[in-house]
């Protein structure tokens, strides 16, 4: 299948159904389409339209396809599906009514508080230790500090239950559930499958020379680096000293340079530059500690799409077996810096890593990614997470 | 995530690199860790950052509590009962006994799913406690890691004693506070308080129990009560003390303390409490001494006004006998008694009229220039016409005496409530004498007799009103207890003073003081 053809039904596996559409039905069809393909009733369809105007719109299509099952899901910057991304279309993926899940929304204005609601929520539909769960979060990025969302859901589910998922994108950006739209919540959505479910998180940021201290700061604003204002010694180590930049030069800029915490482990957690604040302080995506170590990043091409086989490597990794159905979050920043947002490259290097049978797989890109295997964060950057969902016994 | 840990792993990174991660990682967690302003935020804080230093699931913070038992201070990644559950955890027992951190591996550790756990002791004694970090993952703590966290739970020790001490010092200040406010209470409260500490010692004493006992603070505070409240140990066994619960304060006991040679009766109840029993008093002394006075005043009026009733009313029933016919001399002589019993009812009543007002200082006395010397001399004249015969009157007096400013009526009520009781305490007989002599301060008035005299004993009171003397000592004379109350009040409105020196069984002088009699 590829995008603006009429896609094929494809019946992997009993335990999900995928589908996918472009144009003004889109979220119906592709709907109609993973619920057929699933070849029974469903319990949940997952929806990641893309391009829509009018998301209330968009999860109507895709109730009224999808009958009695529950709706979820978000709308990003592209769908993503098997045969590749969609600029205006969706992609969807059915569950099988056999496999246990809930829904739940959390729409506090503190963000911990809509994560441990919605989690909270979702959790108590199903029994997590019936089988492997998997806690996925459809959050916007504009309800405030996605560490603390991730934070508040991490409360509630703990360490066994791996989460995933990201901020929804798109110029009307909406999670949905319940058959609705919404703006500024958490949606959660928690499945128990009797097979593994793995969780693969990967990113292709490479730090670049010694990395610096933060000095000062202030909740997501770094206000100072090695004693320095933040943005001068930001530019400084890009060799962009020099350069009158203004804003929307600075945030292309930041947006291929991210920051990003070095971990014990050697491996670093790439932080979103979001804006330049006054002062000479550089606003992140998430709060970032004084003394905390940071590397200034190139996010590297070769490195993206080697991380995308290594996320899908590390979630299959988790399998007792072949992926039976797949769910992408994959950062809408990652395929530009491949030639174009909906880059193929990324894509297909997804589907190869899966191997010869791909999975069922839908996914979507974001403004911002869900992804804890392990540890106890869960709020990532630059990053492309991979839920694969094994054969069920 | 091996294969994408090949990738992005800092390869060309040394072991310097790494030591700079985890100096950060350590910093990080020392200044959140000194940004906690209480123990139980501390907990909240470092256990989350430790988390995401070590990719551990779990982490969390014990603290030895009272009596060696663990507390949890804080945890992250576990349920409330899983972490609750971890003050009963062997493993976690062992690390707060102290010694090295050590490194757990298992498939089910905690009861909680965990397979690698390394525990680090911090301190020691009552400050010792442990930090824990937990992996659900197969992937062991190495050397670095465990240092690092040796070395993060002293920073953290650190912090958990500066928050102790910084929540000891709030505490001694909110107590020391709440003190000042319960002693500024206790300092506007009218009625005196007092805390006896379970030792018997004096630790609180407000200004209003040094102002009803007249004793300073500093004679009482730190002293055992026995010895800084005279009387207190005989009086301390009938004080009730209730237990403090609502309802069960102790009841209001009435006690008599003498401190200094003043009786003072205090209405005082006491609650226990652990650390002794405060005490709450309050000077009933005034009423008292009214409810004295007015069993007195029944007393007196009862028994006063019942011996002339009873004359009179038997010599009337005698006299409407029709059934016997008295001889003239009989009837003559029983309204005598009638005319004489009635004058001294008449008399008491006046008495007690006059005490009321003087009581209320409604009396008005019409002062004036005063012949002393003529006033006595009626006195004395009208004592003679029912003093015995054994008593013999004499007025001393120079020829010339300037006048003084008195009421004339008022003086010569004053001189002979004097003679009389000279005459009345004088059964045996004697010479009563009235000496008028001129002073530098006004003119002396004495009236001497030399009759039974008056116990040293009783002299302080004889002036009080109601008073009457120990009537074994008076050989049954008696009177209504106003008489001398109503000499010391006439002559202090008269600007006078008055004054008694006596010596049993040898007589009594009664002196007063007038004033010159220039009028003002």
């Amino acid at each position: 299948m590829s995008p603006g053809t009429t896609p094929d039904v494809v019946r992997r596996a009993p335990l999900a159904g995928v589908g996918s559409a472009e144009g003004a039905r889109a979220c119906f069809e592709a709907v109609e389409q993973a619920v057929e393909s699933l070849g029974e009733d469903a319990c949940l369809v997952l929806i990641f339209p893309t391009g829509v105007a009018d998301p209330g719109e968009a999860v109507a299509q895709a109730q009224a396809a999808a009958g009695d099952a529950d709706v979820a899901g978000m709308t990003g910057t592209g769908a993503i599906t098997a045969g590749g991304a969609i600029a205006n279309g969706c992609s969807a993926l059915a569950f099988t009514e056999s496999l246990p899940v809930g829904v739940g929304v959390g729409a506090a204005s503190e963000p911990r508080v809509a994560g441990r609601t919605a989690a909270e929520e979702a959790l108590a539909s199903v029994d997590p230790k019936s089988g492997h769960a998997v806690l996925l979060l459809f959050v916007d990025s504009e309800s405030g500090d996605q560490a603390e969302i991730v934070a508040g859901a991490y409360e509630i589910a703990g360490g066994q239950i791996p989460l995933a998922g990201g901020a929804a994108g798109g110029t009307a950006s909406a999670q949905f559930a319940g058959g609705r739209a919404l703006t500024r919540s958490v949606v959660a959505v928690a499945v128990v499958a009797s097979a593994p479910i793995g969780v693969g998180i990967a990113h292709g940021c490479v730090p670049r020379g010694a990395p610096s201290i933060v000095t000062r700061s202030n909740g997501q604003t770094v206000l100072q680096l090695d004693g320095r204002p933040a943005e001068e010694v930001y530019l400084e180590k890009l060799g962009l000293d020099d350069v009158q930049l203004n804003e929307a030069d600075f945030e292309a800029v930041a947006m291929v340079h991210p920051l990003a915490e070095p971990e014990l482990s050697g491996d670093v957690h790439p932080r979103y530059v979001r804006t330049r604040a006054p002062g000479g302080g550089l606003v992140c995506a998430t709060r970032l500690e004084r003394n905390a170590a940071v590397d200034i990043c190139d996010h590297v091409p070769e490195a993206i799409v080697t991380s995308a086989r290594a996320a899908v490597g590390d979630a299959v990794g988790q399998l007792t077996g072949p992926a039976e159905a797949a769910l992408l979050f994959d950062c809408g920043a990652r395929s530009p810096q491949l030639g174009n947002p909906l880059a193929a490259r990324e894509v297909d290097a997804i589907i190869s890593a899966f191997g010869m049978h791909p999975p069922c797989l839908a996914g979507v890109y974001t403004r911002g990614e869900i992804g804890r295997s392990r540890g106890a964060k869960g709020d990532r950057n630059y990053s492309v997470v991979v839920v694969a969902f094994g054969s069920e016994a | 995530m091996s294969s994408l840990r090949s990738v992005q792993r800092l390869e060309g990174r040394d072991e310097l690199l790494r030591r700079f991660v985890e100096a950060s990682r350590r910093a990080q967690i020392v200044a959140i860790v000194n940004r906690a302003g209480s123990e139980s935020e501390l907990g909240e804080l470092v256990v989350a950052e430790l988390c995401e230093a070590f990719e551990a699931e779990v982490a969390f913070l014990l603290a030895a509590r009272d009596e060696g038992r663990c507390g949890l201070v804080g945890a992250y990644g576990l349920k409330s009962g899983e972490a609750f559950r971890l003050v009963d955890d062997d493993l976690c027992g062992e690390a707060l006994d102290g010694g090295e951190p050590k490194l757990h591996q298992g498939d089910d550790l905690l009861g909680i799913g965990v397979r690698n756990l390394v525990l680090a002791p911090f301190g020691a004694g009552a400050d010792r406690g442990a930090v824990g970090v937990a992996r659900l993952y197969d992937q062991r703590f190495d050397e670095a890691e465990v240092a690092l966290l040796e070395a993060i739970a002293e920073s953290i020790h650190h912090a958990l004693e500066r928050v102790r001490l910084a929540e000891e010092r709030d505490r001694l200040y909110r107590e020391a506070d709440e003190r000042g406010q319960a002693a500024r209470v206790l300092g506007s409260v009218a009625d005196g308080v007092f805390l006896v500490d379970s030792s018997g010692i004096v630790r609180l004493w407000n200004p209003a129990a040094e102002a009803i006992t007249a004793l300073p603070a500093e004679a009482v505070l730190g002293r055992p009560v026995d010895e800084a409240i005279p009387g207190w140990a005989a009086v301390a066994r009938s004080v009730s003390v209730g237990n403090g619960r609502v309802g069960c304060s102790g009841r209001a006991t009435t006690v008599p303390i003498e401190i200094d040679g003043r009786e003072l009766w205090l209405s005082i109840t006491g609650v226990g409490f652990a650390e002794g029993t405060v005490y709450a008093f309050r000077d009933i002394t005034d009423e008292r001494q009214l409810e004295r006075l007015k069993a007195d005043f029944i007393a007196t009026v009862s028994h006063e006004l019942r011996t002339p009733i009873a004359a009179v009313h038997g010599a009337a029933k005698t006299l409407g006998r029709e059934d016997i016919t008295l001889p003239e001399e009989s009837r003559r002589r029983l309204l005598e008694i009638i005319a004489e019993q009635s004058e001294r009812l008449a008399g008491i009543v006046t008495d007690i009229l006059l005490a009321s007002q003087l009581d209320n200082g409604n009396l008005a006395l019409a002062t004036q220039q005063v012949d002393a010397a003529a006033v006595a001399r009626r006195v004395i004249d009208a004592a003679r016409i029912h003093a015995p015969k054994a008593v013999t009157l004499e007025l001393v007096a120079p020829p010339e005496l300037p006048p003084v400013a008195a009421d004339a009526d008022k003086l010569q009520q004053v001189l002979g409530n004097l003679v009389g009781n000279a005459v009345k305490y004088s059964p045996d007989g004697g010479r009563v004498e009235v000496r008028l002599e001129l002073r530098e301060t006004g003119l002396s008035i004495t009236v001497r007799d030399e009759g039974l005299g008056i116990a040293e004993s009783e002299l302080p009171w004889i002036f009080e009103k109601f008073y009457r003397v120990d009537p074994n000592m008076t050989r049954g004379a008696s009177g209504s207890g106003l008489g001398l109350y109503i000499c010391r009040e006439l002559v202090r409105r008269m600007g006078g003073s008055i004054w008694v020196r006596s010596t049993p069984g040898s007589g009594s002088t009664f002196s007063v003081l007038l004033p010159s009699g220039e009028l003002t």
